[in-house]
């Protein structure tokens, strides 16, 4: 039925933009020229009682430098056919999806798109999108952040330099950097503004929730986009592949929990030691992650590994006490 | 072209052609159909097939009975095509955005969906002339782990279909659950699955993190939705977890102290969400209705000695035991 429903879409959509051209139409496609191209000689194939030529539909291609697509005989095909509910589904999901980062009008224009797309569905998928709950749920973010995410958006847009006063994890402090932000990057539960930092001398990616403030400057930024993303010590976050393992060893009181939590992890090994306890060997994706997660435990977990960790987990517990007069 | 396939396609365009409605004599004309030498009860449980098919895809296809065992198949061109879609051509650019902000960064059910959605609303409302490029990219995974588990749940959410998967709720044995999926909802820890449990007659809510192994679609090869979400169901008010968990042995009215520094994180993150105050010479004091010691502490690592447990005391006292206990195994 895929295959149906993909040259039913090519020749609606052919129909409908005539003098396309084979390059937006591919992209249009999501495919290659070479692949549109094959599926044009594909739809030569469908045709109509009493099958003399002009029932068959067929396209031509302009001999110009742009190649243009003309389809003829297929004029009954008028119109893109309906969404189908998986479509309505997968577009309520993205808007949804999309919404929880966005700022003020984009929100309203959000809110104008549901509507739209309300008012133009027939049939299931109408009354799918009528329906009250959605597929997709997910956190509202605070208006701050929304206001962060449009600013820094529209700095990439227009290419300007953005000043921000930035938290730095590693550094434990608040400073103010000039950007040139190339992109906003969504991985796991945080967003991510990467671009060319001024202070560092090198491409940077800042999480958006350690910004406390964003100014968009006159200034348009000088630095061009690399063609590739270095992540650097990101790299574990955004590609899913730690460098480095984390070995933690657990008290005999813990085993359980931790073999219950731990056992089904692809890439996590449990040893049961004689003794009762447990050692859990696992990516470390994110050093602040581990750190509370050990944190969590109190004296029944013992961090093995990496070393270069531990000073900084003491640091932190330290400082905690400290904190709680302790 | 599949023989299926190309015969799908000559009954849609035939059905477009006549405007009026056809009979089984004269659909038995189109290419697919016309092998008379197979069994006519065959060939017209064929032409069922693939009208079922057809509605699959969107088509809404009338069947009137005209009498003497004959039936006229009309194709609802009305409802067939997309209405024209008055949006602005600003709008219109968001929403293309949108679309490839999820396609540029993953590939998947959703994905393709969104990608054929596109298409159409292009067809629709036209090509843009000038698509700026996307500054920003959406991804659905919280965790490479999820990716697989994910994508199969998404695909059985949008198309209605059932799963089935090992799931492990903490400290008891996995078993097998069959459920047909509602909704997904993503909190800070990761997505959770909101579905029916047929055999606990019942709404449950199953971490994804949680599965065992992978999840299946139950039947593969059917293309029919298998299931209607009641329209009173309520992603939120089933869903049974929150940020920092909420249930048996959850302290209460926790409330934490921020120093300046990082408060404004705070803010980012919970205003508006959580009770939020601003205290004198700048710290911030966050105030979390339930909250599992555990989760708290997973959270507050980033922030070493930018936070202290104001409420209430016995959660003080514990954090503070703890860390005692931390710093004897660290050294």
């Amino acid at each position: 039925m895929q295959e149906t429903s993909t040259i039913l879409n090519l020749i609606t959509f052919l129909a409908t933009n005539q003098g396309v051209t084979v390059e937006r139409a591919a992209q249009a496609f999501g495919c290659s020229e070479s692949a549109l191209l094959k599926l044009l000689d594909e739809l030569m194939m469908v045709g109509v009682p009493p099958y003399f030529p002009n029932d068959y539909i067929s396209c031509t291609i302009s001999a110009s430098p742009e190649r243009a697509i003309f389809l003829n005989f297929g004029d009954h095909f008028s119109g893109p056919l309906n969404l189908t509910p998986p479509e309505v589904m997968a577009l309520k999901g993205a808007v949804e999806l999309a919404s929880r980062r966005a700022d003020k009008p984009t929100t309203e224009a959000l809110t104008r798109i549901r509507t739209t797309l309300d008012e133009a569905l027939q049939g299931r998928a109408a009354s799918l999108q009528a329906r009250k709950a959605n597929a997709f749920v997910t956190p509202r973010q605070t208006e701050r952040m929304a206001d962060l995410t449009g600013e820094l958006s529209r700095a990439a847009e227009e290419r300007r330099i953005a000043e921000i006063e930035y938290f730095s994890s590693h550094r434990q402090n608040l400073d103010t950097r000039r950007v040139q932000v190339f992109s906003l990057i969504e991985a796991g539960a945080h967003l991510y503004a990467w671009g060319y930092c001024e202070l560092a001398g090198a491409t940077r990616h800042f999480r958006v929730d350690r910004i406390r403030s964003v100014r968009v400057l006159d200034e348009k930024g000088k630095a061009r986009v690399p063609k590739k993303r270095n992540a650097g010590r990101m790299k574990s976050i955004f590609e899913g592949r730690a460098r480095e393992k984390m070995v933690i060893s657990f008290a005999k009181e813990l085993a359980e929990e931790i073999d219950d939590e731990w056992r089904d992890h692809k890439d996590s090994k449990l040893k049961h030691q004689s003794n009762g306890r447990v050692e859990l060997t696992t990516p470390l994706y994110n050093q602040f992650w581990a750190i509370g997660y050990v944190m969590r435990f109190g004296g029944n977990a013992k961090l093995l590994a990496p070393r270069w960790l531990k000073p900084q987990l003491k640091r932190t517990i330290e400082e905690t006490l400290k904190a709680h007069g302790s | 072209v599949t023989p299926k396939a190309n015969r799908q396609l000559n009954l849609v365009g035939t059905l477009l052609k006549a405007r009026t409605g056809m009979t089984w004599h004269e659909l038995e004309r189109v290419e697919g159909y016309d092998d008379r030498d197979t069994d006519i009860r065959s060939r017209r449980r064929r032409l069922e097939r693939d009208l079922n098919d057809l509605e699959t895809l969107g088509l809404k296809i009338i069947r009137e009975d005209i009498g003497q065992g004959q039936i006229s198949y009309v194709l609802d061109r009305s409802s067939c095509f997309m209405p024209p879609l008055n949006m602005t051509p600003e709008d219109q650019l968001l929403l293309y955005r949108i679309v490839a902000a999820f396609a540029g960064t993953e590939s998947g059910t959703l994905q393709s969906h969104l990608q054929t959605a596109m298409l159409k609303l292009q067809a629709r409302n036209g090509t843009p002339d000038d698509m700026p490029a996307t500054v920003v990219s959406h991804s659905v995974n919280r965790s490479a782990t999820d990716a697989k588990r994910l994508d199969v749940i998404v695909r059985a959410l949008i198309e209605h279909r059932r799963v089935t998967f090992k799931y492990r709720p903490p400290g008891r044995n996995p078993t097998t659950r069959t459920v047909a999926p509602y909704s997904l909802v993503a909190r800070r820890g990761g997505w959770y699955l909101v579905a029916y449990d047929g055999s606990r007659k019942g709404t449950r809510t199953f971490r994804l993190s949680r599965i065992k192994d992978t999840v299946k679609i139950t039947k593969p090869k059917a293309d029919a939705p298998e299931f209607e979400v009641p329209p009173d169901f309520d992603p939120e008010a089933a869903f049974s977890s929150d940020v920092f968990g909420r249930g048996a042995g959850a302290f209460e009215d926790v409330r934490i102290e921020f120093k300046p520094e990082v408060a404004f994180i705070i803010e980012n993150e919970f205003e508006s969400v959580y009770k939020t105050r601003k205290l004198k010479d700048g710290r911030l004091e966050l105030t979390i209705p339930q909250a599992y010691p555990d989760s708290l502490l997973a959270y507050l690592g980033e922030f070493p000695g930018f936070w202290r447990v104001t409420n209430p005391p016995e959660l003080q006292q514990l954090i503070v035991e703890r860390l005692k206990q931390n710093l004897k195994a660290v050294h």
